[in-house]
């Protein structure tokens, strides 16, 4: 891959073997700052072992990682993060014991340095409170991380992985979990970050987000990229329909876009007391007082 | 492989206390499962009928394996209930159920990665009633590439033949119930076709099989119910086909 | 020549010793995810039984070995199984290690009240005599148990590999859920694990008992047996040969140090070195041999952490704490008890509650697992008495900022150590520095070193209730100290690299550094306890900070709850008041203690039912997130809920 001024991440010939299964052969790709790009690939394509490479906690059996232009193959973790690296987790990993707002606390608090730290002391607070905002946690400040459903728990991810200020974001299906209108929040989120000047590199099994948000898409599968272009390139791409559909699927058209032709009944065999609702996109509720 | 014959016709559900007979069928009650304070399975009503193969869709986090670890006593659930072959399964331990004849293949894989392929095959012995030759016998007659591998520790197989040594478990304990979660995932094409050649030839046989994909498969080829789950609920249930179609639309949700 | 055939011989006998125990660990670990401390307590009370029955006894050595083997250690390895360990299955990291080193510790003192360790005994060779070979002597007892080695080797061998059961045991450590899917009971497997286990740790117990030439003691029964941990380790926990081979190199290199390098270094540190040699080897090994990723079941974490103290209320308080320390002093100046003064046993319960403190920040805080807190007090003991003549604020200074730089390097070494790695590392580096260090006659040798009292100009503290008040003044600013260390970036980095190391260093925190920090502030209060326990009993000496005695105080802490403040004082006060009723209450409560701990992960004060009269230890329901989050179904927060 030629060099490339604008890429903050160069990831090339990547290989990473557990056992005697390759995770990922030989895998490359670029981002570019001010883009989000989006990284799909059936279960177990390799795409979260790709994450742990680029930032750090798996280190690749060959190839390279290069970040804002310095190879970061064998650098530690937090040095790959201090250069303006964050990422969110596919497996939760939430500070659970802290609270929310100290979830993003350490985060800020991990960037700013020692003279940093005190002289935004003042401005702490409202700091927290902004990016709390921004990704939809008002209000969850005081609560203890651990006690949130994962939805709003990747949501802390997100706000303490903008809390040390990066310049890549790498994101592990930050969707799951999240209703129709979360996920659109999160759509219009990711896509102002982009607009700041931001890279998002984004691993999500929601086709419809990734395709609406997306400026670039690589697919991975069985460890290797099997395609990579725009939106409306990735989606007529044959081998794309092949890793995703499988062969022989009975249902061989496009990836999904549009709705349902609603050809099939929703049933509901026994009905349950307190559903109002099984149809698509109906959002249950948490029955309060439950694990009180 | 050859083709496989089809699943049978979906049999009238029979009374229960028959399961020496008949392959057993499935109800699963207002089933609600939690992780912690988490709940994944918000009353789950489904049924599968003895004899089908049942064909569970439904996108990443739906809840499926949270389904199937519930139904094979792996997460005991926090309300609701199970009944294979007309009888709650309750608390019984996993492997209580699976010496009843539940064979339960859990997603990624199904194999013991340091024991060896031939010492993997010896744990399915455990299950009783046959001899570690029979089940050598019958799995390399199936898949011949693992008799060349038996040596090798299964950890060390392509993911295709970790696959194969996993559903042989399927094949040599010839089980009444088999749940399969994701028996696609990561697999070629191709391979993926072999082996749900031989999830319908192992139903012909007579056992009900009720399997767990997360897109759109030949598993549909060879199911003869498919269901749709969506947010720890069961969304519609139909034929293979019209699941096909609504699949995606629900995965849009 | 024939010298170095003689120590080649006798140190692979040692050696073969070992290489039973060490199997037995990695059998016992693989079967059912626990690293079994006790295995050196189960050898030392298999060689005393063996003692009793054949010695005392009269019985056949045959029968004995039958009683032992085939039904004693099999027997109590079911019991253990399935009272104590079951529980156990996907916890975090610290409870199998305290449940296993409470074990060894009232094994221990169980073996003290039966067998006085007054009285001498010496087992006999089960074989006597001797034969010549190229020109060495070899006993047939040498012989006998480097053949019961190989039996054993070769038994194990067939055993794991070519029968359907050991294929069973093995596919437990791949994958218990999975085993239990395929038919077979892997809660079944794990107690066939802990049965073949402690009849391995009993085998080499019985016959290295006879290698005492000076007749058998309970702690150094238990610490030969100890020797198999180095070799488990560079077996990974998981490959037998190598562990046999690691323990025969390990009995060689022991007996080649002891007999080659050993006359030319100075006279006085012969012992210690010997008895240290085994820690040394085992702190070697870890430090090398590339950790493997443990085993866990899934992560559990505690629903609710425990709520954290506030600035103005934790100074309330410790005001209040003092306040009613100074009442009490009043009331009870200079008032006998049993030997000593009440104010005095206060005084102790104060500064052990400093050390407890200290657990709270390293273990309960960080979650690093620390077992050699005992040694930093005893060395900021030594320091104060030798520093200005003893007695002085200097000293108190010397001793904490001394044991800061000690427990620093001891972090250094160990930083990429998780879990039970740490565990056995701090492990090893307390039992070295209570057997090898403090015992020499530079430190506290066996008279002990005098500490002297604290006087500062003007104000006196000759007295019993001002010394007890000076110590209570510094356990409630260490209180202080802990929780406003838990408010602030430090205290949230700490809690953070507990809950999630992967995060944590992704975030751009440095794990190595932040681990290092925590165990210099943990060892500096653990100095200064030490300093401040000297002044209190104006004599210490090597039993003050005995191994066995560290052990027990971080069970007690453990017991009442590691990750408290309140957990930490209770504990200083239960263990000094025990001890000083009996011993043998000290025993008891551990012994009810290591079944609780299975049951309540945040030890007594996490107890449901006791959250309402404590709110500030309001924790304990545990959740498994184990589970890949990507499983977890739609969020389904009530409030607060579009995102953006």
């Amino acid at each position: 891959m030629p060099p490339d001024d604008a890429a903050v991440l160069t990831v090339s010939e990547v290989g990473v073997r557990f056992g005697g299964v390759a995770a990922l052969n030989a895998t490359s790709l670029t981002v570019h700052s001010g883009t989000v790009t989006g990284l799909i690939g059936p279960n177990g394509a390799g795409k979260t072992t790709l994450f742990n490479v680029i930032s750090g906690l798996q280190s690749p059996d060959r190839g390279t990682v290069s970040l804002f232009d310095t190879d970061v193959t064998s650098m530690r973790p937090h040095l790959r993060a201090r250069l303006g690296l964050a990422r969110t987790f596919q497996r939760l990993e939430v500070f659970g014991s802290l609270t929310v707002s100290e979830n993003v606390q350490v985060g800020l608090e991990a960037s700013g340095g020692r003279w940093g730290r005190i002289g935004r002391r003042a401005g702490l607070g409202s700091t927290i409170e902004s990016l709390l905002d921004r990704v939809g946690l008002t209000e969850a400040g005081s609560e203890q991380s651990s006690n949130l459903p994962t939805g709003l728990a990747r949501m802390v991810e997100l706000a303490r992985a903008l809390a040390i200020g990066p310049r890549l974001l790498l994101l592990d299906e930050p969707g799951s979990g999240l209703d129709e209108s979360e996920s659109a929040a999160l759509g219009a989120l990711l896509t102002s970050l982009a607009a700041e000047g931001m890279a998002v590199l984004l691993v999500e099994h929601d086709m419809e987000l990734v395709m609406r948000i997306c400026d670039h898409i690589y697919v991975l599968d069985f460890g290797d990229i099997i395609c990579s272009g725009g939106p409306d390139q990735v989606k007529g791409d044959p081998r794309v329909q092949a890793a995703y559909l499988g062969d022989g699927a009975p249902s061989r058209g496009a990836l999904p876009r549009g709705e349902s032709n609603g050809s099939a009944t929703p049933v509901h065999q026994i009905p349950e007391p307190d559903a109002t609702s099984t149809d698509l996109g109906h959002l249950s509720t948490r029955p309060e007082g439950r694990g009180r | 492989m050859t083709d496989a014959p089809r699943s049978a016709p979906p049999e009238e559900p029979r009374p229960s206390g028959v399961t020496h007979q008949l392959p057993p069928g499935v109800i699963v009650n207002g089933l609600r499962a939690a992780y912690g304070r988490i709940e994944v399975l918000h009353g789950v009503d489904l049924e599968v009928p003895p004899g089908s193969v049942f064909c569970l869709l439904g996108p990443n986090g739906a809840g499926k394996s949270t389904l199937l670890k519930a139904m094979s006593g792996r997460l005991r659930p926090t309300a609701g209930s199970v009944l294979v072959g007309g009888g709650p399964i309750g608390r019984t331990s996993t492997e209580k159920l699976a010496r009843a004849g539940m064979c339960a293949i859990p997603e990624g894989r199904g194999v013991f990665p340091n024991l060896t392929v031939r010492e993997n095959l010896s744990i399915w012995t455990y299950r009783g009633g046959t001899s570690l030759k029979e089940v050598e016998e019958r799995t390399y007659a199936a898949f011949p590439r693992l008799r060349e591998r038996r040596s090798q520790l299964a950890g060390t197989l392509s993911g295709g033949e970790q696959q194969m040594l996993a559903i042989s478990r399927a094949l040599v304990t010839m089980p009444r119930l088999l749940l399969l979660d994701e028996l696609s995932m990561g697999l070629a094409p191709l391979i993926v076709d072999q082996l749900y050649d031989l999830v319908g030839t192992l139903a012909s046989d007579g056992m009900t099989v009720l399997l767990v994909e997360q897109f759109v498969t030949t598993a549909l080829d060879v199911a003869s119910h498919a269901a749709i789950m969506v947010h720890g609920r069961i969304d519609r249930v139909g034929t293979p086909r019209q699941m096909a179609d609504a699949a995606f639309g629900a995965y849009l949700s | 020549m024939s010298n170095f055939l003689q120590y080649t011989v006798f140190g692979i006998m040692l050696g073969a010793g070992y290489a039973i125990a060490a199997t037995g660990l990695v059998v016992t670990y693989t079967t059912s995810g626990v690293f079994n401390f006790a295995q050196g307590a189960v050898g030392m009370i298999a060689a005393f039984c063996y003692w009793e029955l054949v010695v005392a006894s009269g019985l056949p050595v045959l029968a004995a070995l039958a009683v032992i083997l085939l039904v004693g250690a099999p027997l109590s390895g079911l019991v253990v199984e399935r009272v104590l360990m079951r529980r156990l299955h996907g916890s975090t990291a610290e409870r199998p290690v305290m449940v296993t080193l409470g074990l060894t510790v009232i094994l221990t003192g169980l073996a003290t009240i039966v067998w006085s360790p007054s009285t001498q005994r010496t087992v006999e060779s089960m074989v006597s005599g001797q034969f010549g070979l190229f020109g060495i002597n070899i006993q047939y007892q040498e012989v006998l148990l480097i053949g019961v080695a190989a039996v054993v080797a070769v038994a194990l061998r067939i055993l794991f590999h070519s029968t359907r059961l050991g294929h069973g045991l093995r596919a437990v450590t791949d994958d218990p859920q999975l085993l239990a899917m395929a038919g077979a009971s892997p809660n079944r497997m794990s107690q066939y694990g802990w049965m073949l286990g402690l009849a391995l740790a009993a085998l080499s117990g019985v016959l290295l008992a006879p290698t005492q030439a000076t007749g058998i003691s309970i702690e150094a029964v238990t610490l030969l047996v100890v020797n198999g941990y180095a070799a488990a380790i560079v077996g990974r926990l998981r490959n037998i040969p190598v562990t046999f081979a690691a323990a025969i190199g390990i009995g060689l290199a022991e007996n080649y140090v002891i007999n080659y390098l050993l006359p030319h270094l100075p006279q006085n540190l012969q012992p210690d070195i010997t008895v240290a040699l085994p820690m040394v080897f085992l702190f070697i090994a870890l430090v090398t041999v590339p950790s493997v990723r443990l085993r866990a079941v899934g992560r559990l974490t505690t629903a609710r952490a425990p709520r954290v103290i506030g600035g103005r209320e934790s100074l309330v308080a410790g005001v209040a704490f003092f306040a009613v320390a100074a009442v009490l002093g009043a009331a009870f100046n200079n008032t006998p008890f049993d030997g000593t003064t009440i104010l005095s046993l206060g005084g102790v319960v104060m500064s052990l509650g400093i050390v407890a403190l200290s657990l709270v920040l390293v273990i309960g805080y960080s979650g690093q697992i620390t077992l050699c807190q005992f040694a930093f007090m005893g060395i900021g003991a030594f320091v104060m008495g030798k520093t200005a003549g003893g007695g002085s604020l200097l000293g108190l200074l010397a001793a904490t900022v001394l044991c800061a730089v000690v427990g620093g390097l001891i972090a250094l070494p160990t930083i990429r150590l998780r879990d039970l790695y740490l565990a056995l590392a701090t492990f090893a580096f307390a039992d070295a520095v209570a057997t090898g260090f403090f015992p020499d006659s530079h430190v506290y040798g066996s008279g002990g070193v005098s500490i002297g009292r604290i006087v500062l100009p003007g104000i006196s503290f000759g007295g019993d209730a001002s010394e007890f008040l000076m110590v209570t003044f510094f356990f409630v600013l260490s209180a202080w100290l802990v929780l406003a260390i838990r408010r602030s970036y430090f205290g949230r980095r700490l809690v953070a690299l507990n809950d999630s190391p992967a995060a944590f260093a992704t975030v751009g925190l440095n794990i190595g550094a932040t681990k290092v920090v925590v165990f210099a502030v943990g060892a500096a209060m653990a100095g200064l306890a030490g300093a401040l326990y000297g002044t209190v009993q104006g004599v210490v000496g090597t039993t003050d900070f005995d191994f066995f005695s560290g052990l027990m105080f971080v069970l007690f802490v453990t017991i009442w709850s590691v990750r408290t403040v309140t957990g930490a004082f209770l504990a200083a006060l239960t263990y000094v008041v025990l001890n000083q009723v009996s011993p043998n209450w000290v025993g008891l409560f551990a012994g009810v203690g290591i079944i609780l701990i299975g049951r309540a992960a945040n030890g007594i004060l996490g107890i449901e039912v006791l959250r309402v009269p404590l709110p500030w230890t309001k924790a304990t329901s545990e959740t498994m997130s184990g589970e890949p989050a990507s499983l977890l179904g739609v969020g389904t927060g009530g409030e607060s809920r579009a995102a953006g």
